[in-house]
């Protein structure tokens, strides 16, 4: 899923329905748009969509009001992938060499998003049970590559696996069409 | 910026025109960008930006959720490319980046390519910005000996602090401009070090206030001022990782 930018339209004094409230920095917490979202409308939250792109408008207050005007999505792809990583990194999910992780997502900005997506829904279902791990596999057969959410528990039980083929479920559609990619797996070997 | 780094913590930089939305615009414009620029930028792609909007009416709230493609148009290494959107045009440059004298003729040139195809008649936006990441070999770094923009941290807090953001909007010409810097921390590359991201982003605060023929020379400007704004908010300490050219 690509990135995203959110815009509020709310009722003016008229009862005509004006864009009154913009939502800025998605990049800082992209968690927190997302939290933002779901007090406007709480179906948003689950739709998962990453909210990882500024508004960059100059006028827009970081998280307010104020009158109608255009909004802009980000023309840069840096604060999307830090904001990602950071937020990867704040549930406990693994960056064992985050260098890679970031090459990657630059390259393929089209699954900032996704990957937020499914990093967030495997944090909600195996964060307790499991060690998660977010990893450039390359394939050392052919020239090929792309990003990795690993899975790991000392004690493998089927229901682990159950649960990465929901959480795969979830996002593959998303990455119908999209340059880069995305598997939530295991290699069953121990965390690390 | 400003002065010349050996290694420099610019890890894109991006200068963006934006056309007044009633302004001319079809789907035909990306594609004759593209013929006038594709010597330098051969390379093409397609990104769609999602857009989410919540419609709050009397009864309720509506969400309503539309997809902006851009074209993008790359160098061979994919580190430098343009991004022409509904209204918008883009040059970004992520790292290495090269120098400002090799950066403003691929601003120029996009400028240009866009005006030779659309009649330009006013700038919604300008914006110029600079996203800088810098990391420190110590897991615990006190941020004094190397921003002198941070967070202020009173002496009734506690001292250890996990995620901080800290943002200030500069500005400039009269408030016809504005820079917005924010500094926060990041991600390390390694576990023993700390992470840092200095984001500046010089833009037009009033819209169309800068005649299009002007555009470019405002883009110079710009440049010195965020040259400004970056020395302003590092130290000396900070300097010297970054190595003299």
């Amino acid at each position: 899923m690509p990135s995203v930018m959110s815009r509020a339209t709310d009722v003016d004094r008229r009862g005509e329905p004006a864009t009154v409230l913009y939502y800025q920095e998605h990049e800082v917490d992209a968690g927190r748009a997302t939290d933002w979202l779901a007090l406007l409308a709480p179906s948003s939250a689950a739709l998962g969509w990453a909210a990882s792109e500024t508004l960059a408008h100059p006028d827009a207050l970081p998280l307010g009001f104020q009158e109608s005007r255009p909004t802009y999505g980000s023309a840069s792809l840096t604060p999307a992938v830090e904001a990602l990583l950071s937020e990867v990194c704040a549930r406990g999910i693994r960056i064992p060499r985050p260098a890679e992780v970031r090459g990657y997502l630059l390259r393929f900005p089209d699954i900032v998003g996704i990957v937020r997506a499914a990093a967030m829904a495997a944090w909600a279902r195996l964060g307790t049970k499991a060690q998660l791990s977010l990893e450039l596999y390359r394939d050392p057969e052919i020239a090929h590559e792309y990003l990795t959410l690993y899975a790991r528990q000392q004690h493998y039980d089927d229901s682990i696996l159950e649960m990465m083929d929901e959480v795969s479920a979830d996002h593959e559609e998303a990455l119908t069409g999209t340059a880069g990619w995305l598997l939530v797996t295991t290699d069953f070997g121990p965390p690390i | 910026m400003g002065r010349k780094y050996a290694d420099p913590p610019i890890v894109e930089a991006v200068c963006e025109f934006r056309l007044p939305v009633d302004s001319d615009w079809d789907l035909a414009i990306p594609g004759l960008v593209y013929e006038e620029i594709r010597d330098r930028f051969p390379r093409r792609e397609q990104r769609t930006i999602q857009e989410v909007e919540i419609v709050g009416q009397k009864d309720g709230f509506r969400q309503e959720m539309r997809a902006n493609e851009r074209a993008v148009f790359l160098t061979e290494d994919k580190t430098k490319f343009i991004q022409v959107g509904r209204h918008l045009l883009a040059m970004n440059c992520l790292k290495p980046y090269p120098t400002w004298r090799q950066f403003e003729p691929v601003i120029r040139q996009g400028f240009e390519a866009l005006r030779d195809v659309v009649k330009v008649t006013g700038l919604q936006r300008i914006g110029l910005r600079y996203i800088n990441r810098v990391e420190i070999p110590h897991p615990l770094v006190d941020l004094e000996q190397y921003f002198s923009f941070r967070p202020y941290i009173g002496p009734e807090l506690p001292e250890d602090f996990g995620n901080f953001l800290v943002g200030c909007i500069f500005v400039f010409a009269e408030g016809r401009d504005a820079c917005r810097a924010q500094l926060r921390d990041a991600v390390p590359e390694d576990p023993d070090s700390s992470a840092f991201i200095l984001d500046l982003d010089y833009y037009l605060a009033r819209p169309q206030a800068v005649p299009t023929n002007e555009a470019l020379s405002w883009v110079e400007d710009a440049h010195s001022h965020v040259e400004q704004v970056f020395e302003g908010c590092i130290t000396d300490r900070l300097r010297q990782t970054f190595g003299e050219a």
